[in-house]
């Protein structure tokens, strides 16, 4: 299903807009995808930030500084499907509908007006098997990355069947710990989020805030 | 990285397109390190670093097909953030989990000691060292005991591997007596109790004879061990008790301890050299005046000069010695005074005899071997080093004699070699401290007796005092635990690259334990001693020979066969 359309791009970061409803709307560090036909490369990416715009009238910015405000107005308001600005870091590429996914820069960003779509669990599955992207993501300037790190980890083990969700974030806490080896105090901060009650479900267990 | 390979016909050597899948257990791997200093090993994560311990074995796949065989020296815990020791984690069992192998983890340093190639069954030295992230393992049992399987005849098994009691260690004792070796450890470790079967198997398997400075009557009937036990003595292995002599300084106390001997040693005053003085110069308070007049002495009176120094009247000669500024008056009566306490012991006599040197060289030239028993006079250190040295410096003599005599008959093609010797003596610092080791005799065989076919065995609990020259000579080093840091590093002067080897040796148990290194083994092993007792006994057993074994052995040594009667 397609959630929003590219609007500004680099070879890092992609911003698109959409004004899907608030049920559909990617959460942060979903993983999605959009696709560059000149290239005829799919391009994944992680969202670490969602910005939300006033309409076009300006009626949330009226709405909000409004004393006497009534509830069904603002009912209304919500119904209308308020536009975001959806930012994605982009993480990797797959070159080639049968090529492997590699995990890295795409060689061009995504086109404007492109179609973004939302990882499925197998392939959010699939893409989380190699953790090279890990780097890409503590690099980023500007993006909380160790949130969003935590974020993408508890989305790739909630993918997984249950018995695996365990070993699969204890897997990614020591790539964590091998790229921040120097950097204990990173490191334990990051490990502090991802850390779970091994009796129960991974609390992110959809990359959509349907929950 | 290939499985051990291993022969079906004997599994203990390695041979080719023999394949048995030995379970290998693997520790982690080479991260760095020198030949020199040592190999530094990551650990798995998975390895368990309490179930290592320093003196372990590690095999190193090579590169190619050789392994590597090497020795834990020291084991570390490290870590990539050096805050993490200021300042770690809040622990639970999530964190330690990912932690654990990553972040920090265990170092091995091992010392590479040996290569063994696939085309080649025997050890060689290590030259070189494997690459990094090759594999490291804990050397199964086959690998570690191909590498100390000796020829039965004339090695002596003298414990286990502490890895692994399976594993038996023996001692070439061909190169064990080839040059000097020493045991050391400090008191109660055992020493004596290694020396003797050492000794009991030297004499076994007839390579050599020994000549026993037997301090403490430990060697001859009976030695004490704790608790009040008694265990046997040379003299009582019923195998070798034939070639044992057991000669006394002090027949009262061998009377006491109902033990018999072979004739009661004793010097007379004509047979002392001032040489024989010479190293007693701080046991004695003799100054250089004094030793250089027992020189004058002895020039002036060759055969007589400890009789006449000895005289309650200055003669005349003396008195023209005096007259002369030879001597003084006061240097007489002084060096009078000092001597009179040596002459005093029970077996100094203003005359013997017989020469009882010349009757214990012949005895170790007829392939017997000499237990020396001081009786009370063990405790007396004056007795001690003066008998042992007295001693010592003759038989040196006549060995020189004897190998040039030999090395003549030799050149002729009359092959004759001179029997092979070792001299065991316990307290050896007494003898081979640097300020006395360039004057007593042991110092020069240590130094090159070897070339004369006479060794030490130096049994000793203060390696550090003894002379540096000396122990750089010292072929074998058997050493039990030691406590003193000084006595530690003196046991590796000498032995290039083993330093690293201080901590295997500061961790011995204080007990039957060992570090064995040197000439006699193909590299360095701490050892669980063997017991003494009733299965070393066994060895030394004479066996019942029936009579029909009796028939084929004379049939044998005959050369016939059965049918033809030995008639």
């Amino acid at each position: 299903m397609i959630v929003g359309k590219v609007l500004r791009a680099n070879m890092r970061t992609f911003v698109f807009g959409t004004r899907i409803p608030e049920s559909d709307m990617p959460t942060f560090g979903a993983l999605v995808k959009t696709y560059n036909p000149y290239r005829q490369a799919t391009i994944y990416g992680l969202v670490f930030d969602i910005a939300l715009k006033d309409d076009e009238r300006g009626m949330v910015k009226l709405l909000s500084v409004a004393d006497d405000a009534r509830q069904e107005d603002i009912e209304w308001l919500r119904m209308q499907m308020i536009p975001l600005e959806v930012s994605v870091l982009c993480v990797g590429y797959q070159a080639g509908e049968n090529a492997r996914i590699r995990q890295g820069l795409p060689a061009q960003p995504p086109i404007a007006l492109h179609g973004i779509e939302c990882c499925e669990k197998d392939e959010i599955v699939q893409f989380t098997e190699n953790l090279a992207f890990f780097r890409l993501v503590l690099d980023a300037m500007d993006v909380p990355g160790d949130e969003l790190l935590a974020a993408i980890i508890r989305l790739a083990a909630s993918s997984r069947a249950r018995q695996k969700q365990a070993d699969y974030v204890v897997f990614c806490g020591r790539e964590l710990a091998r790229l921040l080896a120097r950097d204990g105090a990173r490191l334990e901060s990051i490990l502090r989020r991802l850390q779970f009650d091994s009796t129960g479900p991974m609390p992110s267990s959809s990359q959509r805030a349907d929950s | 990285m290939s499985d051990v390979i291993l022969s079906e016909r004997n599994p203990l050597v390695p041979l080719d397109h023999a394949r048995i899948p030995t379970p290998r257990i693997k520790l982690g791997i080479v991260v760095g390190g020198s030949l020199n200093e040592g190999l530094l090993v990551k650990l798995d994560r998975d390895t368990y670093i309490e179930g290592l311990t320093v003196g372990s074995y590690v095999t190193i796949d090579g590169q190619t097909d050789r392994k590597f065989i090497g020795l834990i020296t020291d084991i570390r815990l490290a870590a990539t953030d050096e805050n993490i020791q200021k300042m770690p984690p809040e622990l639970d069992e999530f964190i330690t989990r990912i932690y654990r192998g990553i972040t920090v983890f265990g170092v091995l340093n091992v010392k590479p000691m040996l290569v063994l190639e696939h085309s080649n069954p025997e050890p060689k030295p290590v030259k070189t060292v494997p690459t990094h992230f090759t594999i490291a393992y804990h050397s199964t049992p086959e690998e570690v005991q191909a590498i100390f399987a000796a020829e039965e005849k004339q090695s002596y098994r003298i414990g286990a591997s502490v890895d692994d009691a399976n594993i038996k260690i023996s001692l070439d004792l061909q190169r064990f007596i080839e040059r000097s070796s020493a045991i050391f450890g400090r008191s109660g470790t055992g020493k004596t109790f290694m020396a003797l079967p050492l000794v009991a198997n030297i004499i076994k398997s007839d390579i050599a004879s020994v000549l026993i400075f037997d301090m403490h009557n430990d060697y001859g009937y009976r030695l004490k061990g704790d608790q009040g036990r008694f265990y046997k003595g040379l003299k009582d292995l019923t195998r070798i008790s034939s070639h044992i002599e057991i000669v006394t300084l002090d027949e009262q106390s061998s009377h006491r301890r109902e033990t018999s001997y072979e004739f009661a040693f004793s010097i007379g005053y004509d047979q002392i050299e001032p040489e024989d003085l010479e190293m007693l110069r701080d046991l004695l308070g003799l100054s250089e005046v004094q030793v250089n007049a027992f020189f004058a002495l002895e020039h002036r009176f060759p055969k007589n000069w400890v009789e006449r120094l000895m005289s309650n009247t200055i003669d005349e000669d003396i008195q023209a010695m005096i007259e002369e500024s030879q001597l003084t008056a006061g240097t007489y009566g002084a060096m009078q005074r000092k001597l009179k306490r040596l002459l005093s012991f029970g077996f100094i006599k203003p005359a013997v005899a017989e020469h009882f040197t010349q009757r214990i060289v012949d005895s170790l030239s007829r392939g017997n071997s000499i237990v020396v028993e001081f009786g009370r006079y063990g405790d007396d250190t004056a007795a001690y080093v003066f008998v042992s040295n007295f001693l010592t410096r003759r038989i040196h003599r006549r060995y020189v004699e004897m190998k040039e005599t030999a090395e003549a008959s030799s050149a002729k093609g009359d092959a004759a070699e001179l029997r092979k010797l070792v001299i065991a003596v316990e307290e050896a610092h007494k003898f081979l401290d640097p300020a006395v080791a360039g004057l007593t005799i042991f110092g020069t065989i240590a130094r090159e007796m070897r070339k004369y076919n006479v060794t030490l065995l130096i049994i000793d609990q203060r390696p550090s005092q003894i002379d540096s020259e000396v122990m750089s000579q010292i072929g074998t080093r058997i050493t039990c635990a030691l406590s003193d840091e000084k006595d530690i590093a003196a046991v590796f002067t000498g032995m290039s690259g083993a330093q690293q080897l201080r901590s295997v040796l500061a961790s011995l148990d204080s007990k039957q334990q060992a570090l064995v290194m040197g000439h006699a083994v193909p590299m360095p092993v701490v050892i669980s001693t063997r017991e003494y007792g009733p299965d070393v006994y066994a060895e030394f057993s004479t066996a019942v020979i029936t009579p029909s074994e009796q028939h084929a052995r004379n049939m044998a040594k005959l050369g016939r066969s059965d049918d033809e009667g030995l008639v």
